[in-house]
C-alpha cells in the first residue's frame, strides 16, 4: 500500500501534464524533401565529357535550371531536418486583456542539406560539377567548408522565383494593355 | 489509484494524432515518359503526351520544360504538452530539353512521389 505522500506525487506526476497545458510547450519537429540518393550518381561524371542528357538519364530531373551568362546551371538538391523546442509561455497582468509571453525557449536544431551544382556550355558538355553536404546549427547558420556554393545556390534560386514572378506581371500587364481593344 | 493513473495516461495518449496527405499537380505514367525519345520526339509530341509544363525555362541553345508533382505526407502527435510532427515531401518530376528545332535532346525523369512516408520525427 502507497503512502499518502506517494500518491500525491503520482497523482500529481499523472496531472502535470494537463496542469501545464498552455504554459509548457515541447515540440519536436522532422522534416524532409527530396530524394538523398539523388547524389550517388554524381560519380558517373565527368568534366568535359558527360552531356547534359547523360546527367539528366543518370540524376533525373534538377530542382532548379536556369541560364547564367554563358553557361546553363542545374541543382540538385535534398534537405532533411530536426529541430526541438522548449517554450514556457507566463501570464502577464495586463488589466482587461489575457496576454502571455514566452518566458523560456530552448531550441536545439540540425539540419543537412545535400547540394551539388553542375554548370554546363553552350554545347551541352560539362564544365564545371560541385557537390557538398553542409550542416546547419539551430541559428541557420551553415558552417561548411566551402558555403560560397549554398550562397550561390540561395541566390539563384531568389533569380528563378524572381523571373517567374516577374513573367505573372507581365502577362498581367498584357492582359491590361489589351483589354481596350475588346 | 492505478485507474486514475490508468485514464490520466490514456487522456495525455489519445489527446491527439494527426495524418495528412498533400498532393500537387497530377503524377504521369512511367510509360508516357519512356515514349519520349531523345532526337526523335518533338516539342509538339511532348506537349500532347504530358500536357502543358509547369514551367518552361530558357536555356542558352534550348529550352527546358518541367515537370513537377510533389507529394507531401505530415503525421503528428500531440500530447497536451508535448508536440511531435514529422513531414516528408518527395516528387515525380520530368524535365526534358528541347532544342531550336523543336527536337527533344534530352529528357531525366523521377518518380519518388510514392516514397513520402509517414514516421516519426527522427526518421
Amino acid at each position: 500500500m502507497a503512502s499518502p505522500g506517494t500518491r500525491a506525487f503520482f497523482l500529481l506526476m499523472a496531472l502535470l501534464p494537463l496542469l501545464g497545458a498552455g504554459c509548457i510547450s515541447i515540440s519536436l519537429e522532422g522534416g524532409k524533401d527530396g530524394p538523398s540518393g539523388t547524389l550517388i550518381g554524381l560519380h558517373k561524371l565527368e568534366t568535359g565529357r558527360t552531356t547534359l542528357n547523360d546527367a539528366l538519364r543518370h540524376l533525373g530531373p534538377p530542382n532548379l535550371l536556369l541560364r547564367c551568362g554563358e553557361i546553363d546551371r542545374l541543382y540538385y538538391v535534398s534537405w532533411d531536418g530536426l529541430n526541438f523546442k522548449l517554450s514556457i509561455s507566463a501570464p502577464v497582468p495586463f488589466p482587461g486583456r489575457s496576454v502571455s509571453t514566452d518566458a523560456f525557449i530552448l531550441g536545439l536544431g540540425s539540419e543537412e542539406l545535400r547540394l551539388a551544382r553542375l554548370e554546363f556550355d553552350r554545347k551541352g558538355i560539362l564544365r564545371d560539377l560541385q557537390q557538398g553536404t553542409f550542416g546547419s546549427s539551430s541559428q541557420g547558420q551553415y558552417f561548411a567548408i566551402d558555403n560560397r556554393v549554398v550562397e550561390t545556390f540561395l541566390e539563384d534560386r531568389a533569380r528563378a522565383l524572381m523571373m517567374t514572378d516577374q513573367d505573372d506581371d507581365d502577362d498581367y500587364d498584357l492582359e491590361i494593355k489589351e483589354a481596350p481593344k475588346k | 489509484m492505478r485507474k486514475l493513473i490508468a485514464a490520466a495516461v490514456a487522456l495525455l495518449v489519445l489527446n491527439g494524432c494527426y495524418f495528412s496527405r498533400k498532393k500537387d499537380d497530377r503524377p504521369w505514367p512511367m510509360d508516357v515518359v519512356s515514349k519520349i525519345e531523345v532526337g526523335k520526339t518533338t516539342k509538339a509530341e511532348v506537349l500532347k503526351l504530358l500536357g502543358p509544363p509547369k514551367q518552361i525555362i530558357r536555356l542558352l541553345e534550348s529550352e527546358a520544360y518541367m515537370y513537377v508533382a510533389s507529394v507531401e505526407k505530415s503525421s503528428g502527435l500531440v500530447l497536451v504538452v508535448l508536440n511531435l510532427s514529422r513531414s516528408d515531401r518527395q516528387y515525380d518530376a520530368v524535365t526534358v530539353i528541347i532544342n531550336r528545332q523543336d527536337v527533344v535532346t534530352a529528357v531525366g525523369a523521377r518518380f519518388s512521389g510514392d516514397d513520402a512516408a509517414y514516421g516519426l520525427p527522427w526518421d
